[in-house]
């Protein structure tokens, strides 16, 4: 990586992108007036605070990238060390596991079955002992059930 | 009220079914408060279909009960595993995980159990004592009034920066936008929704972000050294805040109890507002404001009592005006008037029995969690201090179902998994999350509330210095961004 994206240059460049995309989309959105004119003065409009926002965005963006310009490589926060590295495995692959669980949740509706399920898959991950993994899976799963589906009612149906 | 009603209504609430039900409502707000991503207003509201079968004294019994309970509990998770179990305890991370962090678990967890007592009990008075005038006060509030507290609230987004004060500001403004997605508050137009309904609704935010950087950054030599030492720590440690300590930071957190009272007492602003407004200028005006956010005792007392005063406020505004304080007093109306009551200035001449019942019940919910929360500090802190996996796999469960219960919608869901992969990466990149929570928090109070007050005085800007009130608050926010830096060069000039 160039020694120049290697500090804050690319969050205030991602801000700064984020910023000027919140303002295209406020100047070209319907019914998205910044001020809208009254018989005396003008007043703001659905717009006003998100146009704000988003030159807010630019500006602090803009300083970000500077500064980040500025570093010049003396600052670098993805600097892994090899347990950094497979740790972020681990975490993609518990980011992969909430994607599939919210897919087969959405498919099924068997959302108690699936806590369980994701519950032993998430302990597996971590390298828990099975009869650990068991129990956790069980009792989380059951306390779910018991306070939300049994006493509150609520159904988790999507 | 004579003395004769409130013996009556002393008898009523220690009758054993009553003791019985509130004790009930403390141990699930208790449950409730410290699971991340379920709130105070979502028990209420779950709680309250439940309590119509039950006589008056019982139910209500049961929900003070929750409330009071839940509020406190947010700061258990908070100090134990750096996630707020409520919006109401984000401050309460800040002091309250460092000090875990530094073994100081134990006491962490006793200074939130005695401080957010000291908090309600203190309101509970001034809701006996003064409600009225706090009433007639706070009636006065109108759309400038509340526009500046916003203000007041979002002027502490410097304090919350943790240092770079930048990235602090970018988020903060990043979340006041994202609380603009959904429907406009004035016109009604959908803003940023892409067509979506369930955006509509606007965005909730949980800290799903927190897991994946804990695993990401693990070092596990490091966290079993830790963990050891934690526990080492817990087994040594006392729970109980030593009494000197306590009667030092007496007048500070009393202030801060009667500061929350009154915001409480305002009609829509809580203990999130309250917490960071209390917090913020506590550090800005302490001797020891430079360890506020890394492990300061006072810091975590000062957001322990702002969270809990902000109940007999808000309790003020629902009994005296039949106005929400808050939302759970919004669903609390609803549940008076389901038991025929009439919120307003009748409920302490006509339901003056109940009213007292309803008092005394809160400060036994108060009562009730400062015995549960210091006689099980140190289990609590135990049955926490277990392996971070084991958290991590909890956690990760709990927000899919926290952020499912928000708005029963699957929408929401999918947005927590977005901002936990944005997240993630807000902290890889060393940027303050706080902020970001403080802007999406109060962005819609100060939207709404400046455009309205901009369109009842025709666009004038003058308005907001007009109204006294407003002017006041102003003077306010500007005197707590000047008073610091004078006192630091003045400390400068005498080094």
């Amino acid at each position: 990586m160039k020694k120049s994206l290697k500090g804050d240059f690319i969050p205030g460049l991602v801000g700064l992108i984020f910023g000027l995309a919140v303002v295209i989309l406020t100047l070209t959105g319907n019914d998205m007036a910044i001020l809208i004119a009254k018989r005396r003065g003008s007043v703001p409009g659905p717009g006003f605070f998100p146009i704000v926002c988003g030159a807010l965005m630019i500006l602090f963006g803009l300083a970000l990238v500077i500064r980040g310009l500025r570093q010049n490589g003396t600052v670098n926060y993805f600097d892994m060390t090899d347990e950094m590295k497979s740790n972020a495995k681990i975490a993609l692959l518990v980011l992969s596991g909430l994607i599939v669980f919210m897919i087969l949740w959405k498919l099924t509706n068997y959302f108690i079955p699936l806590v369980f399920v994701f519950a032993i898959y998430l302990n597996l991950l971590f390298k828990r002992s099975w009869l650990f993994t068991i129990i956790f899976s069980v009792v989380l799963t059951a306390f779910i059930y018991f306070l939300f589906v049994r006493g509150f009612s609520v159904t988790f149906k999507v | 009220m004579t003395a004769q009603v409130w013996a009556s209504a002393l008898s009523t609430v220690c009758q054993p079914l009553v003791i019985l039900y509130l004790i009930v409502g403390v141990l699930l707000g208790i449950c409730i408060g410290a699971l991340p991503g379920l709130s105070a207003t979502m028990g209420i509201a779950l709680l309250t279909p439940i309590t119509f079968w039950l006589p008056k004294a019982q139910g209500f019994a049961m929900m003070m009960g929750l409330w009071n309970a839940a509020i406190f509990a947010g700061g258990i998770t908070a100090i134990l595993i750096n996630t707020p179990g409520t919006p109401a305890s984000l401050t309460q991370s800040f002091d309250g995980y460092a000090m875990y962090k530094q073994g100081k678990g134990g006491l962490a967890l006793g200074i939130n159990t005695v401080y957010s007592f000291i908090g309600g009990i203190i309101s509970i008075i001034m809701l006996m004592l003064f409600a009225q005038p706090i009433a007639e006060f706070t009636i006065k509030f109108g759309s400038a009034e509340y526009f500046m507290i916003a203000l007041f609230g979002l002027s502490m987004m410097v304090a919350v920066s943790g240092g770079d004060v930048l990235k602090g500001l970018l988020l903060g403004v990043v979340g006041i936008f994202l609380s603009t997605i959904g429907i406009d508050p004035i016109n009604g137009t959908m803003r940023f929704t892409f067509g979506s309904v369930d955006l509509g609704a606007g965005i909730n935010f949980i800290r799903t972000a927190e897991v994946l950087h804990q695993i990401y950054t693990r070092n596990k030599e490091q966290e079993a050294a830790e963990h050891e030492q934690r526990k080492h720590n817990l087994a040594l440690g006392r729970v109980l805040p030593p009494a000197k300590q306590t009667l030092r930071l007496l007048p500070r957190t009393g202030i801060v109890s009667l500061i929350a009272t009154v915001i409480g007492a305002i009609p829509a602003a809580g203990g999130d507002i309250s917490a960071v407004i209390c917090w913020g200028n506590s550090k800005k005006f302490s001797k020891e404001g430079d360890k506020y956010g890394h492990g300061s005792e006072e810091g975590l007392a000062v957001s322990s009592a702002a969270n809990n005063g902000v109940i007999g406020g808000a309790m003020i505004t629902m009994l005296t005006l039949g106005l929400p304080g808050d939302s759970v007093t919004a669903i609390l109306l609803g549940s008076l008037t389901m038991y025929g009551l009439q919120p307003g200035s009748k409920m302490f001449t006509e339901n003056a029995d109940f009213t007292a019942q309803v008092m005394l019940l809160m400060i036994l919910a108060n009562i009730a969690f400062l015995i549960i929360g210091l006689l099980t500090a140190k289990v609590t802190a135990k049955v926490l201090n277990i392996a971070q996996p084991t958290v991590w796999a909890a956690v990760s469960i709990l927000c899919i179902v926290g952020s499912y219960c928000i708005g029963n919608s699957f929408t929401d869901v999918i947005i927590m998994l977005i901002m936990g992969v944005v997240g993630f990466f807000l902290k890889v990149y060393n940027f303050p999350t706080g902020p970001l929570v403080l802007g999406l928090l109060l962005g819609p109070t100060m939207e709404s509330n400046m455009r309205r007050a901009l369109t009842l005085s025709r666009g004038s800007w003058s308005y907001f210095l007009t109204q006294p009130i407003s002017c006041v608050i102003l003077v306010l926010v500007v005197l707590t961004f000047c008073i610091p830096l004078i006192m630091d060069a003045r400390k400068k000039r005498k080094s």
